[in-house]
């Protein structure tokens, strides 16, 4: 499933990112690793998405949390 | 009359150097007069060590 | 006496400039790193008859060649230039900032982890293992507390003690789960040790370089760049890489280092899970899907408040004080037996224009500090995650907001920022709108003319232009948006700091470097332009005149006095102090003062004369709310004119953004002034 698709406190893993380059790198140094923990803080139905990854919060535009495909815990 | 005359001088120094600083900031890169604490580039405003 | 450099590197918003200020205070030096526009920041301190020079190296996330500011702080690192690193780290957010720590690490250069916010972590009852963290890095850990001031003392003295230590003394591992066979056994070496195959790999490219480049220092390091295909280093060193580079590691490297990580946090931290309870009720509220936006509007609605209310209260002393001024140079001057025009000059021209821009710093004190503060609490971020919804509820991304919430501040800082903005199209469609947002250059105009005709509403009326400004740049992004259909990329990627309360020192800094702008302002350019206000409003075709209707300035503005009257404001003293605000928007403020020979403008009896005069022209409450509607939305100021030129390097697009303003003012001021006339009889 996609990112975007997540509940609201529920945590993810990361399977998957198709983002450009730059992008992904920065997600990457940022913990958001394959196989990384996501937990969804804040997800509106339009918009960008509040995410705590690695104990960090974190504002991932919508396009970014689209591309990005979790599995449940 | 040299009180007038001082004065005007005094005005007239003193417009003359800020106008010169100013030509001299704006030749450096720096064209605005509000703050600098946040201003992505107003490292450009200050000297330059080397 | 000795002396040492220390380089100071850290996550962005980890406190690193906090303990730095703690250090080093407001003596500053700041320059730029050479050849790029990125911050170099350095102070001294002694300490034990040491002399400690300090740097601070930009706020990063890691150490690729992505960005300026990590090429630069990785290029400082490498230099001899620095003795040992300062690696300043979140202690509340470690297992993010560790990232950063081992690509320091691995860079070779004596490093010592400063754990910064134990305050913090101590309060959420989390324990970090302080005897076991340094063992598995290899390097010194000090526990600090930036905003206590506590370890302060503790983190040099461990600093001048490493300064020739490398890492790899004491490293001990247990990787319990892991059996290495591997060639050589790095554990004993190296803090961050890759897996067997990355580790063969790395083997590989250290022979290629050190056949290559026999001179080269730290090859583990190069070596683990080029397997990243680093472009910088892979610039720097070319050589026959043969097939390593057919495949991409970086992935892999990146991943493995957060797999130490979380090794490190397994062993390091207790009681991990603890929330951080205080952020998650607050922004409960503050990001709420429905909430955000009204608590956004509130907040400013309350800064406003504070910036009337505080500010009208010191400005009272103020006024006080320039009424005595100006009357005791009148008197000193006529004593003197100056000429009654220098006499003009000074006392009508010069103290009006520019005292009547100082009467205001108390508010634009205020406002600095209500901006200052929800800079420093973590809110400002949350603002641009609010705002993306709004406008991605019209197919805009939140991230052009970020530059435009500069622009409460200044737009020429804000019309820079959007140099972070990729794609050229978003660049320019971002500086036409950033104007719109209401700098801190208009407060002194809604001050003096909410305060003058709207009384008890003073406020309200101050506030509402906020609004907007707001409303008008989202409303011209939306049309923006309409005519060019190509699909927004919504990238927004941004950091929500932990809410904290707002650390003095560094307030009193940033607030500080404002007041000193401001007044540095009103010293330079609306003292200039007074003095040729003056000039203007004095000279005519008959030479020296104290009847102003017969000045070349008075000539002017009746030219164009036709064009204005739509808008309520034909009056050519008005049009007059509107085209001398284009060098600064306060100027609109002094102009005004010179254009009435007002001494003390923002005075209760200042105000009062001045609205009478403004009354006897036909000049009332509403011509006022047009004149500011107009002041908000017309023209930039002619540093920001410049910047626009500069940044989009076209003098085509730059008059562009010069007419479409002028013309959406005079719209807005026309729509105010004709409905309000229609709805007020």
């Amino acid at each position: 499933m996609r990112l975007k698709d997540g509940k609201d406190g529920a945590d993810y893993e990361v399977v998957t990112m198709t983002l450009p380059l730059d992008t992904e790198r920065r997600l990457e140094v940022l913990g958001l690793t394959e196989g990384s923990h996501v937990l969804i803080m804040n997800n509106k139905k339009r918009g960008a998405i509040i995410v705590k990854i690695r104990g960090s919060r974190f504002a991932l535009g919508q396009k970014i949390a689209e591309n990005i495909t979790v599995k449940e815990v | 009359m040299a009180a007038t005359i001082l004065i005007l001088v005094l005005i007239a120094i003193y417009s003359i150097y800020v106008i010169m600083n100013k030509k001299k900031q704006i030749k450096e890169g720096k064209f605005c007069s509000c703050g600098c604490q946040d201003c992505p580039s107003k490292i450009k405003c200050s000297k330059r060590d080397e | 006496m000795e002396e040492m450099t220390i380089g100071f590197i850290g996550n962005p918003n980890c406190g690193k400039t906090t303990l730095f200020n703690d250090y080093t205070g407001a003596n500053l030096k700041v320059a730029n790193w050479p050849g790029v526009t990125v911050e170099k920041k350095e102070g001294a301190m002694k300490y034990h008859d040491h002399i400690y020079k300090l740097v601070d190296l930009p706020g990063t996330y890691s150490l690729t060649s992505y960005t300026m500011e990590e090429t630069v702080s990785r290029q400082y690192i490498l230099s001899n230039e620095v003795d040992v690193i300062v690696d300043v780290a979140d202690a509340s957010a470690l297992e993010r900032n560790l990232y950063l720590t081992l690509q320091l690490i691995e860079l070779g250069k004596p490093v010592i982890l400063a754990l910064n916010m134990m305050d913090i972590v101590e309060e959420r009852g989390m324990e970090i293992d302080l005897h076991r963290l340094p063992e598995m890095l290899g390097i010194p850990v000090v526990p600090v507390s930036a905003r206590k001031k506590t370890g302060l003392e503790i983190l040099i003295h461990t600093a001048a003690h490493h300064k020739n230590k490398m890492v790899g003394e004491k490293i001990i591992h247990h990787h319990d789960n892991q059996i290495h066979h591997h060639k050589h056994n790095h554990h004993k070496q190296y803090a961050m040790v890759y897996s067997d195959e990355i580790e063969d790999k790395i083997d590989t490219v250290m022979e290629i370089l050190e056949k290559n480049y026999p001179d080269m220092s730290n090859y583990r390091w190069h070596a683990i760049k080029v397997l990243e295909k680093d472009k910088e280093i892979l610039e720097k060193y070319p050589a026959d890489y043969k097939d390593i580079l057919s495949q991409d590691y970086e992935k892999r490297i990146i991943n493995e280092k957060f797999s130490f990580i979380e090794e490190i946090i397994g062993e390091c931290l207790v009681n991990k899970s603890a929330k951080e309870e205080r952020t998650d009720k607050i922004d409960a509220l503050l990001t709420h899907p429905i909430l955000g936006l009204p608590c956004f509007l509130l907040i400013m609605a309350a800064v406003f408040f504070f910036t009337f209310t505080i500010g009208d209260w010191l400005k009272g002393y103020f006024e006080v004080f320039l009424g005595w001024f100006s009357e005791s140079v009148r008197t000193l001057l006529t004593g003197l037996h100056v000429g009654a025009p220098v006499i003009s000059l000074v006392v009508d021209g010069i103290i009006s224009g520019v005292g009547g821009i100082l009467t205001f710093l108390p508010n634009i004190f205020i406002l600095f500090l209500a901006l200052a503060l929800l800079e420093d609490s973590g809110y400002m971020a949350r603002v641009a995650y609010v705002m993306d919804s709004i406008m991605g509820r019209i197919g805009l991304s939140g991230r052009a907001f970020i530059p435009m919430l500069l622009g409460f501040g200044c737009t020429v800082p804000a019309i820079m920022a959007t140099r972070t903005l990729e794609h050229r199209r978003d660049k320019f469609k971002t500086m036409i709108i950033t104007p719109f947002m209401s700098c801190s250059a208009r407060l002194p105009i809604y001050v003096l003319f909410c305060d003058m005709f709207f009384e008890k509403h003073a406020m309200l009326a101050a506030y509402s232009m906020y609004l907007i400004g707001v409303l008008m740049a989202i409303f011209v992004a939306f049309i923006m948006k309409l005519l060019d259909k190509k699909e927004d990329d919504r990238m927004l990627l941004i950091e929500l700091p932990e809410y904290k309360s707002p650390n003095a020192h560094s307030i009193s800094i940033y607030v500080w470097e404002k007041v000193k702008d401001y007044l540095t302002k009103a010293g330079t350019t609306i003292f200039i332009a007074s003095i040729i206000m003056w000039f203007v409003l004095n000279f005519g075709p008959g030479g020296y005149t104290t009847e102003m209707t017969e000045s070349f300035g008075a000539m002017a503005g009746r030219v164009l006095v036709p064009i204005f009257k739509p808008t309520g404001l034909g009056y050519w003293q008005i049009i007059l102090a509107l085209i001398s605000g284009i060098a600064a928007k306060e100027v609109v403020v002094s102009s005004t003062a010179v254009l009435f020979g007002i001494g003390n403008v923002a005075s209760k009896a200042g105000m009062a004369t001045l609205s009478g005069l403004l009354a006897s022209i036909g000049f009332g409450a509403l011509n006022a709310y047009a004149l500011m509607v107009f002041c908000l939305l017309y023209i930039p100021c002619a540093a920001t004119i410049a910047t626009i030129r500069r940044e989009s390097g076209s003098r085509k697009f730059t008059a562009g953004v010069i007419v479409f303003q002028l013309l959406i003012a005079w719209i807005m001021a026309t729509l105010v002034f004709q409905i309000g006339s229609l709805i007020l009889g």
